[in-house]
């Protein structure tokens, strides 16, 4: 009977371990508290049980037998734990490496092109950057401050916004709703944090793009 | 008697939740065995769809989670727990016997559970550490390439500016642009890049490639060549 109730205990324990992943909302985090416990149950099954066999050379087998077992499911975790964390990792930077190029061809190719259309201009109809930049997108500019993408995106991550900073001066910005960016504690425009941001300045000079997060 | 019971149950379940979406049933009881003997093994493929999910912007059901969870729960208390008081409680039962010979029960399910666990864990170990040098290598080829791939975008911006601005003011001769005209352009060790041809001030082809060439054969093969088309509407696109 005793013998049941430390079998059951350590059902229990393992249980309890295991259910601060739900506190925590992570599976890892439940994962290892459960398997420290049930190493320390098997270190108590070996004080209270294996202690008790008369014959060593059947303690010796169930010793060896429980820390081979131990140790290749602690070793294959830590493996298994390993390749989570560098896909997810590959996952993030394939997404943001989309999004940089999409913002990048939105952005800083528009400006460029509009750079090129106040160039090519005629002197005298040389009036500003803004009003290049204005002829030629007009139809992409919201009264609201976004910026309609050349190709309008479905999945609603990504949001752009225009401000005529002066008369020589336009920039673009970006804003992501889910991609992630290289500071996680970055406050990003729509106020959520750690999100992909940048923006491309058009001045007389060029087109400067900068990643902000 | 109960924990036939419970592994029944719990079978029984996987089965019908497994077999209705993505395990084939020929391939079911293979793969619950390996749910439970390797209790990381459904907790890193809940973390997998996780991060696919999260790269598509969409949650994770939370029944994804309890199953997993569940699944996990499962194989500690099997393999880590009952498997091990199984065997322990089978030898103090031979030791007790009067008939040492006699077949114990509880002995055998336990060491049945442990072989199978510690078969399977070696296996599996076995077979990442086998594949880990050749995954490192590719994924440091992947991310060389998308190094590459970033730098010459970034070159064709620059020449497309540099180009703009020169054929259009007295910033410089459009038609003889060099690298060293380009802002982000530097010396990179890992990255080969020329320029291939230029056609006055209306074209300009660059081409890149990754130095290492055991590198490169993982990753891309052929250079990468971006032809830049200032007076385009599309500026520049990939010829490869």
């Amino acid at each position: 009977m005793k013998n049941y109730s430390f079998l059951i205990g350590g059902v229990f324990a393992v249980l309890a371990a295991f259910s601060v992943s739900i506190l925590f909302d992570n599976l890892w985090i439940g994962f290892s508290s459960a398997f420290g416990v049930a190493v320390l149950w098997l270190w108590m099954l070996d004080r209270k049980m294996v202690n008790r066999l008369k014959d060593a050379g059947n303690r010796t087998i169930v010793r060896v037998v429980l820390i081979l077992l131990v140790g290749l499911m602690l070793g294959l975790s830590v493996v298994h734990y390993q390749r989570a964390v560098q896909q997810d990792e590959t996952l993030t930077n394939i997404r943001t490496t989309i999004i940089h190029s999409i913002s990048r061809i939105e952005m800083e190719k528009s400006l460029l092109l509009a750079l090129r259309h106040y160039h090519s201009l005629p002197s005298e109809e040389q009036t500003s950057l803004a009003d290049a930049f204005q002829n030629l997108y007009n139809e992409r500019l919201n009264t609201d401050g976004s910026w309609t993408p050349e190709t309008p995106n479905d999945d609603e991550d990504i949001q752009f916004t225009y401000s005529i900073a002066s008369p020589d001066s336009v920039v673009l910005s970006v804003t992501t709703a889910f991609t992630k960016g290289e500071d996680p504690e970055f406050l990003n425009n729509n106020n959520q944090t750690g999100l992909y941001q940048a923006r491309a300045v058009l001045t007389e000079r060029g087109v400067q793009y900068d990643r902000e997060n | 008697m109960i924990v036939i019971l419970l592994v029944g149950a719990a079978a029984g379940t996987h089965y019908y939740f497994t077999t209705q979406t993505m395990i084939s049933k020929s391939a079911w009881w293979n793969n619950l065995v390996v749910q439970i003997v390797i209790p990381s093994f459904d907790i890193s493929q809940y973390s997998i769809i996780e991060s696919i999910n999260q790269f598509g912007g969409s949650e994770t059901e939370s029944a994804q989670f309890w199953m997993s969870a569940g699944m996990s729960v499962m194989g500690f208390l099997i393999v880590l727990i009952l498997a091990p008081w199984m065997l322990v409680k089978g030898y103090l039962k031979m030791e007790k016997s009067v008939n040492p010979d006699k077949l114990i029960p509880v002995w055998y399910a336990g060491a049945a559970v442990i072989v199978i666990a510690i078969s399977s864990n070696a296996y599996y170990l076995s077979s990442y550490l086998t594949q880990h040098n050749e995954n490192k290598t590719r994924i440091e080829a992947r991310r060389a390439t998308d190094e590459l791939r970033n730098t010459m975008m970034n070159l064709a911006y620059d020449a497309s500016e540099l180009m703009i601005l020169s054929s259009e003011k007295d910033y410089g001769n459009a038609g003889e642009v060099s690298l060293k005209m380009l802002p982000s352009y530097r010396e990179l060790g890992q990255f080969e890049i020329s320029i291939q041809e230029q056609l006055g001030d209306s074209v300009l082809t660059i081409s890149g490639s990754l130095r290492d060439e055991n590198m490169a054969s993982k990753a891309i093969r052929d250079p990468v060549t971006i032809r830049i088309t200032p007076k385009k509407d599309e500026l520049f696109d990939y010829v490869n």
